[in-house]
């Protein structure tokens, strides 16, 4: 094969406003370039997710993408990609609206700030065209026959003629995700205009600005009842941003969890509140999960305040009327502190289908923290898979809890996008999963067990973390050295 | 400008762009499947033995190996070549994203110590980053290997 041009996207640099003019005069006079891409130059009608392949009026994200260049190396494609001229008039809002009407009864608001949810998974694409008119993509993916009718239906080719072989561009696969993108529709379609071999590589920015980042959003809990009537209600709404793309995750990770049955216990009422809005495309599925698990945890610290009592007499009102299952996992994940100094603390949080016990210990010099020990009692069956994504959330969780934000601006505009800003633990601070898994009928898929494990284990820590901060930690996102260090002096 | 490295045993010579990084010149250039994620030396995905020490290829320029040896993970063999590093096949990586630089790193410690231990791989894997299964799985089945190997 010869070698393949290459394809450079130019995305926007903010994340609201209106395309006036893309100018690509500039691009398609540097010698090496072969193809310039723009939405008046793409076939008509050819759309994503509801969205124009390349953006020819409304900016929904930052990231979006709005021209592409294919050249005959990625340095002359980057350099011409610079010379593409995009007009772009803000009209810049706020991206996510706290006042949303339904949510007014709200009394519990947390703002989780934004987290990817595989940041070390870029996409990538090469396209071939073969002489018989077919075209060979050669992407990430596990389900390569839903990709194909995907990515076909995507670029509006007839149905045979491409042919996805997954798992060949890079030799690996995605793990969370088979999202057909803009970048695989665009190369398809310049190697079919070019009559030659195409690749697409994503980079770590686009990748953290546009490629997947897991959206912001707003968790309202509202919660009633008496310490001696055992009425306790926790309501629970979720305003999660889903971003410019109609994901369906929300309803499969709201089945996945529903079917398990801690929250039936304490009444709990879940209700999602997806809105559009001008964020990147996200899966809202984590979100969700998250969001359930932070507020519920939050709810049980509002009612003592309301109650005047402790946090622990609240949950142990609740356990007393929790299904024997329940205790027992809550009595499983408990851990006692190994460590025996003064910066040592544990604390257990429950979540649907399993309970986390977490130590943490503090350096009282540094304020540095971090997650010792990991105990996960879980109602459900492990298969290695499951154990193998438990561990891992387990990891992510101490990374929600410690590290791991992106920051935007208000109007949703990445401010950092490379990974020594969204740092994730390491192999040395990365702490010691235990596993106590039942067996029996109920299974979760390894995404939702991992889901589940990482928000039980952030918030954990965050408890676990809560004789050292000032203000309860269900309001505080992330629990930062800074963050201890401010509330000890 | 022209350079010469010894690619995985392979005698290469070929135009490196002066301002490519050391993975993109062995991607682009040299046809060499190196992964390059973070380019910002966080990850370490783009992990390599240069003489036989490990080096981020996105910390270095190509034209600073001029006449020096590469050995990525498809050349893991002889001296690099252990029960260690044949442990991390799918099962335990199943994504594939590090797993190229676990494998590198692992062929160097293992290389330098067949009895290292739990502690010493999980420092030398400090540098890369893994989301997909969690350290646990990875060491677990490093000392696995090694122990099986002992006995």
């Amino acid at each position: 094969m010869t070698s393949p041009l290459v394809l450079h996207i130019v995305r926007t640099q903010v994340s609201e406003g209106q395309v006036e003019s893309v100018d690509t005069a500039g691009a398609d006079s540097v010698d090496g370039v072969e193809l310039t891409l723009t939405a008046v130059k793409l076939p008509v009608g050819l759309t994503l997710n509801g969205q124009p392949l390349l953006a020819d009026a409304r900016i929904r994200f930052q990231g979006q993408e709005v021209a592409a260049v294919v050249a005959r190396d990625p340095y002359i494609a980057t350099d011409a990609a610079e010379l593409i001229d995009v007009d772009i008039a803000s009209t810049a809002e706020s991206p996510v609206q706290a006042d949303d009407a339904s949510l007014e009864a709200a009394k519990i608001e947390i703002r989780q700030p934004r987290w990817h949810v595989a940041p070390l998974q870029l996409q990538s694409c090469l396209a071939v065209p073969n002489a018989d008119g077919s075209i060979d993509v050669h992407v990430m993916a596990r389900d390569s026959e839903s990709f194909e009718v995907a990515l076909t239906t995507a670029s509006g080719l007839p149905p045979g003629v491409i042919k996805v072989h997954p798992d060949a561009a890079e030799g690996r696969a995605v793990t969370d995700a088979d999202l057909v993108v803009a970048g695989h529709v665009l190369t398809v379609l310049a190697a079919k205009e070019l009559s030659r071999p195409v690749v697409w590589r994503e980079t770590r920015a686009e990748s953290l600005t546009s490629g997947g980042a897991q959206a912001g959003f707003v968790a309202h809990g509202t919660i009633t009842g008496t310490p001696d009537a055992g009425d306790c209600q926790l309501a629970v709404r979720l305003a999660v941003d889903i971003g410019a793309y109609a994901l369906d995750g929300t309803t499969e990770e709201h089945r996945a969890w529903q079917s398990l049955d801690w929250y039936d216990f304490a009444d709990l009422v879940v209700e999602s509140v997806q809105r559009e809005s001008n964020l990147p495309p996200s899966s809202a599925a984590g979100a969700e999960t998250l969001g359930v698990v932070f507020v519920a945890d939050a709810a049980i610290e509002e009612l003592a305040g309301d109650w005047g009592i402790s946090r622990d007499a609240v949950q142990t009102n609740l356990l007393e009327r929790a299904p024997e299952s329940v205790r027992t996992l809550f009595e499983t994940a408990q851990l006692r502190s190994s460590i025996g100094d003064p910066g040592a603390a544990t604390a257990t949080v429950l979540a649907p289908g399993m309970a986390a016990g977490v130590e943490v210990s503090v350096d009282p010099s540094t304020f540095e923290w971090r997650v010792q020990q990991v105990r996960l009692a879980v109602g459900f069956d492990a298969s290695p898979a499951v154990r193998r994504a438990l561990t891992a959330g387990a990891q992510d969780g101490f990374g929600i809890a410690a590290m791991q934000e992106i920051s935007f601006d208000e109007q949703g505009t990445c401010l950092a996008a490379t990974l020594m800003d969204y740092v994730m633990p390491s192999a040395w601070e990365a702490p010691l999963v235990e596993i106590a898994a039942a067996s029996g009928p109920a299974t979760v898929n390894p995404d939702t067990a991992r889901r589940l494990a990482s928000a039980a284990v952030a918030q954990a820590a965050r408890r676990a973390l809560a004789s050292h901060l000032r203000t309860p930690p269900g309001t505080a996102a992330m629990v930062t050295p800074s963050v201890l260090w401010a509330a000890a002096t | 400008m022209k350079i010469s490295v010894v690619v995985d045993g392979q005698d290469l010579e070929f135009e490196a762009e002066p301002r490519a990084l050391l993975g993109q010149v062995l991607r682009d250039q040299a046809g060499v499947g190196v992964r390059l994620d973070c380019e910002t030396s966080t990850c370490g995905s783009c992990t390599v033995l240069l003489d036989g020490a490990p080096v981020k290829s996105c910390a270095l320029l190509g034209v600073m190996v001029e006449g020096e040896t590469v050995t990525t993970a498809k050349g893991l063999s002889g001296e690099y070549d252990n029960p260690a590093v044949r442990a991390l096949n799918k099962d335990v990586l199943p994504c594939g994203e590090c797993r190229d630089s676990v494998q590198v790193m692992v062929a160097s410690v293992a290389s330098t110590n067949p009895t290292s231990s739990r502690r010493d791989y999980a420092r030398a894997l400090s540098g890369t980053v893994c989301r997909c299964v969690g350290y646990q799985t990875i060491l677990d089945a490093i000392m696995a290997a090694q122990a099986g190997e002992a006995s």
